[in-house]
């Protein structure tokens, strides 16, 4: 479980304040306005950026006082984009996500391979092993780093706006697995949106920066109407 | 032919049948009958009755000469293709240091009115001078102040012509200031470097004293030359040093090549063609040089200077037995005063590859390193 | 390649000089100076320049995430020449020693290995940090330049051959210190694959995989002040062999992994300065190549190569 409590963050000035729970099991949406704050927050979580007022705690212990070690086996992050990178394949791109687990030369282990496999499987690219990075779609892309995060074997899972780049197919494709993942893997998987329809279509549970107060709102069932009224009125 | 050629050739014609006409006096160039220099290979000086003619060869570049004339008679006229040059009250300004020397060799230092730099000057009463102000240093020749230049207006600019021309040709010929290229350090006989001081002689109306010190000098550079001659043991010499990762020594038919000839010695690459530099490989040397007894310049005055710039230097047996000479304790001296004395570095070479006949035991301008 | 590197050269050796050298050694015997004291120290520095110079070119250009960064670039063997420099052209005595010189072109890359480091905290732009670098490097030039112009000829071209770069001017007896100092930088440089591979992501996903960025930094420069510090000073600054070997490596591996990446550096170098020097020796009879001049033959056409294949 992941806690927010009261916690205000930003760079110098408060950009918004939480106090909420995400639990395992669930996806996450977090809708607001471009600049209210979105990656921020993820930043925050991380650990990336400091907060200015609250607290964030993992599973009982505050994200600012675990070692880097020990978040990145907690939680794991995807960027908005995978550019991709000249000669790397799927399968050593989503073995990146290893990291915390292998030794100080990075070797694999037999549990690591089976593991990356495993990923691959999930998300349902496998066919995607030995291909270069460089040449996959967009789509293909955003699905490898869905597999990377789950490589990392970690509870959480933090998305900076996987959409942002996909047609939409792509996007609904994406969104179905990952409730799907969060579901039969028991994650918790909070990503940032746009796309209102598809998260509502999936029937998300949203979080939604509100316009007017600065502060996250939670909403199972909220109509569209509801949620523009909140975020970008 | 072409056409240009041909319409060179009438002009030409046309030029010379108007001087023919119009002039009372014949100013024809002369076919060499009284030349004053023997083994300059860049300069040839006519002593005509109607004048001095100067004729610099470009060392490089085939077709290129350099002509000055110095009138007799002040009624008389210029031959074609050559400049003028009036020697009632001349000064100049002279970029290379042989030059203070041969000035200073016929007492005319108080012709100059600029130098190269003075860091590089060995004469005293010049280095003096610039101190005082009264002489100005133009650091090197590539790129004078034109300013300075025209403060002096000096009667010409003597140049040592590394690079192609003299930077500001163009705007000094439209001042009316000569600008002469001297190749004296392009001459690969020692006795035809020595052979510019004659046109230093010529430009300052000193031509007696020049013609009497080179006599002199030639005297006693070819007695020194005898000398040796005879002797059967013959010194094995390897000169040049290592810059990059090369060797550079003198060719077979360069200036320090003749020297060692001159001295009685057997220079390793005595057979090699051409007047400049070889560049060959350090293990190249180690072998040429496995019977070498000297080593002449290393271009650095201590063997430990030697060893930082060259650590395999060391594995040569002249430093091994300390056998190398150099003339970098004063290097100034030697680059100013060598080409006016020929027959001192000749000495110094002979003292040092003859120590048993040679009746002289001090030297000029070399030394054994530190 | 190395038998024939030996081999070649303005003076022919053949293979029972090389036996009666190893059997035998005299020191009287100029075929076996050759091979002792010149042809295995200017084999070794090949081998030795080009690795290391590859392998800190490819810690930068991860490091950076660029691949027109190398040691060259950054101002760092700029860093190794000012201090040199400064040692060579000042005529202390101490510093002019060997040790001297390695400790003080060590310390150069170093300090400006911080220097590119201290703003690429504050820089995110690589291209920002490239032009920084550039400006250090011309900077650095200008300081060199006035130095050079206040010196005494004598010190002014003891600095002026070794920044034109020599494989031939190192000793037998100074062999291990350098190979000591190259084997330090490959082993640091081998355990820092695992982070290098986590880099390729960028670095909040390194940071989030667990990478300890400000000291995964901190190791890359001095790794790298280290390699190229210990031969520029034995060498003098070589160019372009550590910004076109690690790309040249990827391109011939097809992978981008550290691991591979590394030991085809070091494989790609070695063999790269091998081959440059063979031919410089080829052709010492007949004309002068300084193996700085070489490089850059090679290497000037190959960035341009780079860029028009958008390999960026």
């Amino acid at each position: 479980m992941i806690s927010l409590k009261s916690i205000e963050v930003g760079y110098d000035t408060p950009l918004l304040s939480a106090n909420l729970s995400l639990e395992l099991g669930n996806l996450y949406a977090l809708v607001g306005k471009n600049g209210s704050g979105k990656t921020t927050l993820l930043q925050s979580i991380i650990g990336m950026i400091p907060s200015i007022h609250g607290e964030i705690i993992l599973d009982e212990k505050s994200i600012h006082a675990m070692t880097n070690l020990e978040r990145a086996q907690k939680i794991a992050f995807v960027e908005t984009k995978f550019m991709g990178i000249n000669y790397l394949t799927g399968f050593e791109y989503v073995a990146i996500g290893r990291t915390p687990y292998t030794n100080a030369l990075g070797r694999l282990s037999d549990h690591d391979k089976m593991q990356i496999a495993k990923s691959l499987e999930i998300v349902g690219i496998t066919y995607l092993s030995e291909k270069h990075t460089t040449q996959m779609s967009d789509g293909e892309r955003q699905l490898l780093q869905v597999a990377r995060a789950l490589a990392q074997e970690t509870q959480y899972i933090l998305m900076d706006e996987p959409t942002a780049f996909l047609d939409y197919s792509n996007k609904r494709n994406l969104i179905e697995k990952l409730k799907k993942i969060a579901h039969e893997e028991q994650k918790c998987i909070l990503l940032s949106c746009h796309d209102l329809e598809i998260c509502l279509e999936n029937n998300l549970s949203l979080l939604i920066v509100s316009e007017s107060e600065k502060k996250i709102e939670f909403r199972n069932n909220a109509s569209k109407e509801e949620i523009l009224q909140l975020a970008f009125s | 032919m072409d056409k240009v050629t041909r319409m060179n050739k009438v002009f030409h014609l046309f030029l010379i049948l108007f001087f023919a006409t119009a002039c009372s006096e014949n100013v024809q160039v002369p076919l060499s009958t009284k030349k004053t220099t023997n083994y300059a290979r860049f300069l040839t000086i006519r002593d005509e009755k109607n004048g001095v003619y100067i004729d610099i060869k470009h060392p490089d570049r085939k077709n290129k000469e350099y002509k000055f004339f110095i009138k007799k008679d002040s009624n008389g006229k210029v031959p074609n293709d050559y400049i003028e040059i009036k020697r009632n009250n001349p000064s100049f300004i002279v970029f290379s240091t042989t030059h203070i020397a041969m000035l200073g060799q016929l007492n005319q230092l108080k012709t100059i009115k600029g130098t190269c730099a003075s860091n590089l000057i060995y004469t005293k009463e010049i280095r003096k001078k610039i101190e005082d102000k009264a002489i100005i240093d133009f650091g090197n020749e590539s790129n004078p102040s034109l300013e300075k230049i025209i403060s002096i207006k000096p009667t010409a600019i003597i140049y040592s012509g590394f690079s192609a021309e003299f930077s500001k040709n163009k705007e000094l010929q439209k001042l009316g200031i000569i600008t002469i290229p001297n190749f004296d350090w392009k001459e690969s006989h020692p006795l035809g470097k020595a052979e510019w001081i004659l046109f230093f002689g010529y430009l300052t109306g000193t031509e007696d004293a020049a013609k009497k010190h080179l006599e002199i000098v030639q005297e006693e550079y070819n007695r020194l030359k005898k000398s040796v001659q005879g002797l059967s043991k013959r010194a094995v010499v390897l000169s040049g040093s290592k810059m990059g990762d090369f060797w550079y020594a003198p060719a077979g038919e360069s200036y320090m090549a003749q020297l060692f000839k001159d001295a009685g010695a057997n220079y390793i690459y005595k057979n090699t063609k051409g007047t400049g530099s070889l560049a060959y490989s350090q293990e190249k040397i180690l072998v040429d040089a496995k019977k070498a007894d000297f080593w002449i310049n290393p271009g650095s005055p201590s063997y430990e200077l030697v060893k930082l710039s060259n650590p395999k230097a060391s594995f040569l047996v002249p430093f091994r037995e300390k056998k190398v000479f150099c003339y970098t304790k004063d290097s100034n001296k030697y680059w100013e005063l060598s080409a006016i004395h020929p027959e001192w570095v000749l000495s110094d070479l002979i003292t040092i590859f003859h120590p048993s006949t040679s009746k002289k035991s001090n030297l000029y301008f070399y030394h054994t390193l530190d | 390649m190395m038998i024939v590197h030996v081999l070649s050269g303005q003076i022919s050796l053949n293979f029972s000089d090389i036996v009666s050298a190893f059997n035998t050694y005299d020191a009287t015997n100029t075929n076996h100076i050759i091979f002792f004291e010149f042809r295995i120290p200017r084999m070794t520095m090949s081998i030795l320049s080009g690795s290391a110079l590859a392998v800190s070119g490819m810690l930068m250009q991860t490091l950076f995430n660029n691949p027109l960064a190398g040691p060259y670039v950054l101002g760092i063997n700029s860093g190794a020449s000012l201090i040199v420099a400064l040692t060579l052209l000042t005529g202390i005595p101490f510093f002019t020693s060997d040790f001297g010189l390695i400790s003080g072109a060590l310390f150069g890359a170093l300090l400006f290995g911080s220097i590119i480091l201290y703003f690429s905290f504050y820089i995110r732009s690589n291209v920002s940090l490239l032009l920084i670098g550039l400006m250090i490097s011309s900077f650095v030039g200008a300081l060199i330049t006035t130095l050079e112009s206040m010196s005494a000829a004598e010190q002014l071209k003891s600095f002026t051959f070794w920044s034109f770069g020599s494989l031939q001017q190192t000793a037998l007896n100074q062999l291990p210190l350098i190979l000591f100092g190259c084997i330090v930088g490959f082993l640091g440089s081998f355990l820092l694959t695992k982070p290098l591979n986590a880099m390729l992501l960028g670095e909040t996903s390194a940071k989030s995989l667990g990478i300890h960025i400000r000291s995964f930094r901190i190791w890359v420069i001095a790794i790298t002040a280290i390699l190229t510090g210990t031969i520029t000073a034995f060498c003098g600054p070589i160019a372009f062999v550590g910004l076109a070997i690690p790309n040249l490596t990827r391109m011939l591996f097809q992978t981008q992994n550290h691991k591979y990446l590394l030991l085809g550096n070091l494989l790609i170098g070695g063999i790269f300065m091998l081959t440059c020097d063979t031919i410089i020796q080829l052709v010492e009879p007949y004309f002068v190549l300084p193996i700085n001049a070489f490089t850059s033959l090679f290497g000037a056409p190959f960035v341009v190569y780079i860029v028009l294949k958008k390999l960026i």
